[in-house]
């Protein structure tokens, strides 16, 4: 039986414990990769997301820009912003105008202005392209007149 | 009993234990080796890419945005209207001719079209084969006067807020839809909330008035009388003080700052190699043609978009091998050897991406 004791007594090794401890910091190194790829994938995923707000509030503009209503209306609305809804093609994506009157002044093609008999009415084009789910917006501003006799 | 002890004192490896454990050892050792140095190396080179990229997506970032605000100055038509300029020392102000100008830098280092007067403290500073381009606007950032001015010489003037943290000795810009002034701010106190008192004296504007009173009318969200910064840029492609592994100088993206007298240089984005633009030209029949800035008949006026190109390099060597591949950049083709239609980059082993992309320019035309 002495034997057999003795030979217990000598596994001293602590082979378990390094491996466990060598394990332990390769998974630490793994999940510290992952954490730098996760970043670098929302980087980029943020950066797409920009992307596709901005194209929604520029195209919001280009879409409403030959847009005789909108412009009647808020010429009419005295004062009152007139928003509308662009419709988009991306699910999840949401882009709107608001057109506000901001003064008269003279426009190109008619630089003699004042007293020409022409006047412009300068309107501004607010466009917002969003992602809701991300919390990403643009908004683009957008000059656009329209020229009329000028009141007197 | 005494005949055990020794044994029990001689409990050890034998010679076949240890070379069997020893040669075990070695191969998970050199293993280990190999897998750390691959994977250094891929980490240099995965960290390089991410460094170019990042470098390419703001260095367009700051591009595409100043270029398409080019020849903005509010309500006011840039067509019809041209500013009012007091300022001292300013860029010369004459948009729409100024508010975008461009040219290529030839191999001997030659400005075509020629330079425009303003970039004089970087006349010798772009590399050669390189692009120049310079736009004027005012900043979107913009405030509306929180006290109507009561006359042209009102002075301070007072604004309702300071979006663009404008300070003295900056350029300013006031319009509405008829008329645009540009002057140098002497004094900014913003100190007090909705009421930022900006003052132009005559120390450094050549009067100290402007040419007439403006007044807020309407909704103050979007009244036509707006103050905002005017910016002034000129970008280029230059060297650095830095030196690489290799011993080359570190070229970067870089911008003249025409808004301070004189012009300020800054560096912008490092490793920029090479930048190159194609001018987006309306013909008289509507049709776009996008021609580089020393073509003929090319009327900065009618470039109504732009198609910006970069090239950036990483700054250590992570390739295997040396770059012999050919990159398209707005149109040019930059490859290993130069050649009638083809620039040189310099080679070596660094990394190098080409990125492209097309600005429209709203306030042009």
């Amino acid at each position: 039986m002495k034997p057999i004791r003795y030979h217990r007594n000598s596994e001293r090794g602590a082979t378990l414990f390094v491996a466990l401890v060598l394990l332990v910091l390769i998974s630490l190194l793994g999940v510290g990769a992952l954490k730098n790829a996760s970043v670098e994938e929302q980087m980029s995923a943020n950066l797409y997301q920009k992307n596709i707000a901005f194209q929604a509030s520029e195209s919001a503009v280009e879409a409403t820009l030959g847009n005789d209503t909108l412009i009647s209306q808020t010429l009419s609305a005295n004062g009152t912003p007139v928003s509308q809804n662009v419709p988009t093609t991306v699910p999840g994506v949401n882009a709107s105008v608001t057109y506000s009157y901001v003064g008269d002044g003279p426009a190109s093609g008619f630089s003699i202005g004042n007293g020409s008999g022409f006047s412009a009415a300068h309107l501004m084009i607010t466009a917002t392209g969003s992602v809701p789910a991300i919390n990403a917006s643009t908004t683009t501003v957008h000059g656009v007149y329209r020229v009329s006799p000028a009141a007197d | 009993m005494k005949q055990i002890k020794p044994i029990h004192n001689q409990a050890g490896f034998s010679i076949v234990e240890l070379m069997v454990a020893s040669v075990i050892g070695l191969i998970i050792l050199s293993g280990a080796v190999a897998v750390f140095s691959s994977n250094n190396a891929s980490g240099a080179m995965s960290g390089s890419m991410s460094r170019v990229q990042e470098s390419g997506r703001v260095a367009m970032d700051i591009l595409a945005n100043d270029l398409r605000m080019a020849g903005y100055q509010g309500c006011a038509d840039t067509d019809t209207i041209s500013a009012n300029v007091i300022a001292n020392n300013a860029p010369n102000i004459a948009m729409p001719e100024t508010s975008l100008q461009g040219a290529e830098v030839s191999l001997a280092s030659a400005w075509q079209p020629s330079m425009p007067t303003d970039l004089g403290p970087i006349s010798s500073d772009p590399l050669p084969g390189t692009d120049v381009v310079y736009v004027q606007h005012g900043s979107g950032r913009t405030a509306i006067l929180a006290t109507n001015m009561t006359n042209a010489n009102t002075n301070p003037i007072s604004l309702d807020r300071n979006p663009d943290n404008l300070a003295a000795g900056d350029l300013v810009m006031i319009s509405d839809c008829t008329s645009v002034d540009v002057f140098r701010a002497t004094a900014v106190d913003d100190s007090v909330a909705n009421n930022v008192s900006l003052g132009f004296a005559a120390t450094q504007n050549s009067q100290a008035n402007l040419s007439r009173a403006y007044t807020v009318t309407g909704d103050p969200l979007s009244t036509a009388m707006r103050v905002m910064r005017f910016e002034a840029h000129a970008y280029y492609v230059a060297n650095t003080d830095r030196f690489d592994s290799n011993g080359d100088r570190i070229p970067a993206l870089f911008m003249l700052d025409l808004s301070q007298p004189g012009g300020v240089a800054m560096e912008l984005v490092e490793g920029v190699e090479n930048m190159q633009l194609l001018y987006g030209q309306q013909m008289t029949g509507g049709q776009i043609r996008y021609v580089s800035a020393n073509a003929t008949n090319l009327d900065f006026e009618e470039v109504i978009s732009v198609q910006i190109g970069l090239l950036i390099k990483s700054i250590d060597n992570v390739s295997s091998s040396d770059d012999d591949r050919v990159y398209q950049v707005a149109g040019q083709s930059i490859g290993p050897q130069s050649g009638s239609t083809i620039l040189k980059h310099s080679g070596g082993r660094q990394l190098r991406t080409s990125f492209n992309t097309t600005v429209r320019m709203r306030n042009q035309r």
